[in-house]
């Protein structure tokens, strides 16, 4: 895992290994905060009816770390939030396995639900990740969003 | 200039090739660096792709320097 820390304390990382909630949730534990919240996003199987038998996760690591910097600086401007988890796993994952895991601690429990959801729905939107999904009808990449941006 | 450019999933799996260096024009935009790797590469549908310089989103508009890393970059499903 290639862990950055910047100032913050925020955790924003890559990993090609099994990812593991429980580190996160004891880093991001202090006791001024009084909410965590988490969110773990696992390969999906069937999928749109086909039964899946891996994804291969393909991911540009130093701009899903830049643009994961960026998600956090606008995460902390509008949220009274103390720290923010965000892991993204890349490689060949089976349907169960975590490919996605978000912490958040705050001082209450409405920014950090809030500001969690937040986080997963912009990792979603402007991560540069792919989904190469293997299954029953074939191999093909999952449609994705092209909202990050403006396209050609 | 010299530019690098790099392509990902769906735009990589078409080009055979991840990564590629081009000459372009002094002035050129991330769209003239697009016209020439189509030109370069036919079989790249670069319709509806998003495009990064240094890594970070940018407007096809957008003017390229020396040195430049741009990249490619179909519709994302991360998550």
């Amino acid at each position: 895992m290639t862990a950055e820390a910047p100032a913050r304390g925020d955790i924003l990382s890559v990993s090609h290994d099994r990812l593991e909630l429980q580190p996160l949730l004891d880093e991001l534990t202090e006791p001024s905060c009084g909410a965590l919240a988490s969110f773990i996003g696992t390969v999906r199987s069937p999928n749109l009816g086909q039964e899946i038998d891996a994804i291969d996760y393909q991911g540009y690591e130093p701009m899903i770390l830049s643009e994961m910097r960026r998600l956090a600086d606008e995460l902390h401007a509008r949220h009274a939030i103390a720290r923010l988890a965000i892991v993204h796993r890349l490689g060949r994952l089976r349907p169960g396995e975590a490919s996605l895991l978000i912490v958040v601690s705050a001082g209450h429990r409405g920014p950090a639900l809030l500001a969690c959801q937040e986080a997963l729905e912009l990792a979603k939107s402007r991560l540069p990740v792919w989904k190469y999904e293997t299954g029953s009808a074939g191999s093909a990449y999952v449609p994705g969003k092209a909202d990050a941006g403006p396209t050609l | 200039m010299r530019v690098k450019v790099l392509l990902f999933a769906s735009l990589r799996q078409a080009a055979g090739q991840s990564e590629l260096e081009l000459e372009l024009p002094d002035a050129s935009s991330v769209r003239t660096a697009a016209d020439v790797l189509r030109g370069r590469l036919e079989e790249l549908r670069l319709d509806g792709v998003m495009c990064a310089v240094n890594e970070r989103y940018a407007d096809p508009s957008t003017a390229l320097r020396e040195g430049d890393t741009v990249a490619f970059l179909p519709p994302v499903s991360g998550g």
